[in-house]
Parts: C-alpha cells; structure tokens; sequence
C-alpha cells in the first residue's frame, strides 16, 4: 500500500521526468509536474 | 475541496500546529497527449519488467540503489521514512527573518498552509499575525516523498504561504555556467542616462492580471482554426537585435514612444460623470502602458471601438474597466460579449429627438 494514499494525501504515481533543457513532464497524461507531488523523479538525460 | 499535498505538525518553540500544504498554483498550458506521427494512436509510459517484459504495479515497485555490477540495495518507502523518523510529519521552523533578503532565485513552487484541524485555527491566526506584525517569514525543513525541502513560510491576507526554496547548492553561479561580458563596459555619454530614462518612462505598479500568455492564447487559435480547416496565419517575426552602432538612437526612439503612449491619456481632461461603474481609468502610466492603453479596442472615453480587431489584453482591460466578471478566464470571443453586453447595459437610454418647432 502505498502510504501517500493511505495518509488521502494528493499525489501522483506517475514519473517526473526532468530533461536537460530544463523540461519538466509526468508519464502520468494531465498530471500538474510539481516535484512534490511525485516519489518518482528521474533524469530523461541520463536515466531514459 | 482541495486535498493536501502533506500534512503533519508546524513546529516552533514548544508549539506544534496541525497543518496541511496545498498546491497554490496551477498551470495553464495547453495539454497535449503524445501520438505517433502520421498516424491517431496515443503513446503511453509504462513501467514494464525488463526481464519479463511484463507491466509492473505502481504498489509493487520499490527503490534500488545502483551498487553496480547489476547489484542494488532495495528500499521501500517505509524503510526511507524510518532514517528520519517524524521527520517527515514536521515541518520545523528554525529562524524568522526578512524575506526580501532572498534572492527570489532561490523560490521554487508555492503552497498554502491551512490549519489541519479546528483547534488548530487560533495558534495558526496567532502566528500568521505575529508575522504580519513583525514583517518576518518563518524558515523551515521538512521531509517529503523521499526528499527534504527547505521553505519561508509568510503571512498573505488570511492565509500562510510556504515557498519551497532551492537549497544554496542547487543554485548555479552564472559565472561558471555562462561567458557574460566583462563588468566594466565603456558607455559613451548619455547612454546610461538614456536606457535610465527609458526604465523610468516605462515604470508602474505590479499587477498580475496585466499579463496574459499569449503565446498559449495563439496556440489554442491555431488549434481551432486547425479543427475548423482554416488557414493558419503565422505571427510576426520578432524584432531584429539592435545594432551596438545604433543603441544610443533606439533608447532614443524607445524613450520617445514610451512617452507618447503614455501622452494622450495622462492629459485627457477627466470626465465630469465619470463614477462608479466602467469610470475607472486606463490604469496608471507604466509599463505595459502601451498595451494596456489607446489600442484598436479604444480608451475608456465612450467611443465607438473595433472590437473585432482588438488584442485579448486590450479586450481584458476594457472588460476590467467595465468590471465585467470572470474577465480573466475568458476567451476573445467571450470578451467581446461581455464587453457589447457590459457597454450596452450601462449605455444610456436614446434620447429622443427634438421636434423642429
């Protein structure tokens, strides 16, 4: 279980994903791409 | 109702005030799904087993540590939030200090703070109130989703704001990053004079209903005219670098231009009735004069204006000074009614013509 849903607290599962232009998306299609709603951050530079 | 984003206790000195963060921005844009070219299917992410190939929960995944050689440490969330243990409940605040000595480079995202219970509501309006009183913003850490943020918390009206704030090693030094000119530049006389002249004749208050990006405004033309099967018109190019020869002329030019919008306006005679409803004039002189002012949309004087042809800030402005509600999330089209509604509500009624005695 994860615990952000089991506090009903306002998250997102998808993955932040920061390129090296500064561009920042969630795979998640809609999702507001603020890195503290997100336990899932990665790199597009490096890490896709 | 909104949901928080994290909740836990705002902590200082020997007082803890239940609390929960807010996101309090959003973000406009215009939202596109991912689709291959040349063809209507969507792409997705998706998380798959590399091994296996086959998709993987989200409840199922769990942290690794690259150690190398394919080994990794594994971490689970409840394992992350055991190294701080209440770490991750608090957010402490740690001193007060005057938030205009940080660099706003350092600002990252902003939150509101809410009481998170009833009881919460008095210390939480007695420390909103002690730092309006004092001019100060709280600083404070707190853990969240992994990670540790640091914030200034400010009193704004009724509410406390937190501002997440890059910490000082985040921050890139412009002299490493970039090849910026020498300091000390030789201005041949008058310049600095002039480009001072023309930040003065462009100045004026702060207001954020002044902007609007119309950039996302021309997308979404372009995305109605393409659905509709219309031509699709490209803007005008931006204006040319200015020649380093030529500064001195164009500040010149640019002084001369900022003066003249801002001319007509600042010396028209007020109008005698010009009270309450739609008589507030076309804002103070400044920036953003030239947009906000005398533009095909026409002035506040009564005038018949094209309204048509009239950019959506001109349209805004007009629709504020006829206190049109709801102004700002408006399309053109919709601010062209308003407008023709708002003007002929408060028109006055035809007079009737004289008989010729």
């Amino acid at each position: 279980m994860c615990l952000d849903c089991a506090r009903g607290q306002d998250h997102c599962h998808g993955t932040l994903l920061r390129w090296a232009d500064g561009w920042v998306e969630c795979t998640e299609p809609g999702c507001l791409p603020d890195r503290a709603r997100h336990g899932w951050v990665g790199d597009a530079a490096t890490e896709f | 109702m909104a949901r928080a984003i994290w909740t836990g206790v705002l902590s200082f000195g020997l007082v803890s005030i239940p609390v929960g963060l807010y996101t309090a921005v959003t973000e406009h844009d215009v939202r596109f799904h991912q689709l291959q070219a040349g063809t209507g299917d969507r792409v997705r992410y998706q998380r798959v087993n590399e091994r296996t190939g086959e998709p993987v929960e989200y409840s199922d995944i769990v942290k690794g540590y690259d150690l190398g050689d394919g080994q990794y440490v594994a971490l689970t969330q409840e394992e992350l939030e055991q190294v701080a243990p209440g770490r991750s409940r608090s957010l402490d605040i740690h001193a007060f200090v005057d938030l205009a000595q940080v660099d706003p480079v350092y600002f990252q995202r902003s939150y509101y703070l809410a009481p998170g219970t009833p009881e919460a509501a008095k210390p939480y309006a007695l420390l909103r109130e002690a730092m309006a009183r004092t001019g100060r913003a709280a600083v404070a850490t707190f853990v969240m989703r992994g990670r540790e943020y640091l914030a200034v918390i400010r009193p704004r009206e009724d509410v406390l704001v937190a501002e997440t704030l890059y910490f000082a090693d985040e921050v890139r030094d412009p002299r490493e990053e970039l090849d910026l000119p020498d300091v000390e530049q030789d201005f041949r006389p008058g310049e600095v004079e002039m480009a001072t002249q023309l930040v003065e004749a462009m100045s004026g208050p702060w207001r954020a209903e002044d902007y609007r990006d119309s950039y996302t405004d021309r997308v979404r033309e372009l995305i109605e005219a393409k659905s509709a099967g219309r031509e699709v018109v490209g803007q005008a190019e931006a204006p040319a670098p200015t020649n380093v020869v030529d500064l001195m002329s164009a500040l010149q030019a640019s002084v001369d231009a900022a003066r003249s919008r801002r001319q007509p306006q600042d010396a028209a005679p007020e109008e005698p009735a010009a009270t309450g409803r739609g008589a507030r004039r076309g804002g103070s002189a400044g920036r953003g004069g030239a947009a906000r002012r005398g533009g095909a949309a026409g002035g506040l004087s009564g005038e018949p204006a094209d309204l048509s042809t009239a950019s959506r800030q001109e349209l805004v402005r007009l629709a504020r000074e006829l206190d049109v509600p709801g102004r700002s999330k408006m399309s053109r089209e919709q601010l062209r009614a308003a407008i023709a509604s708002a003007r002929s509500a408060s028109a006055p009624p035809p007079r009737r013509r004289r008989r010729a005695s």
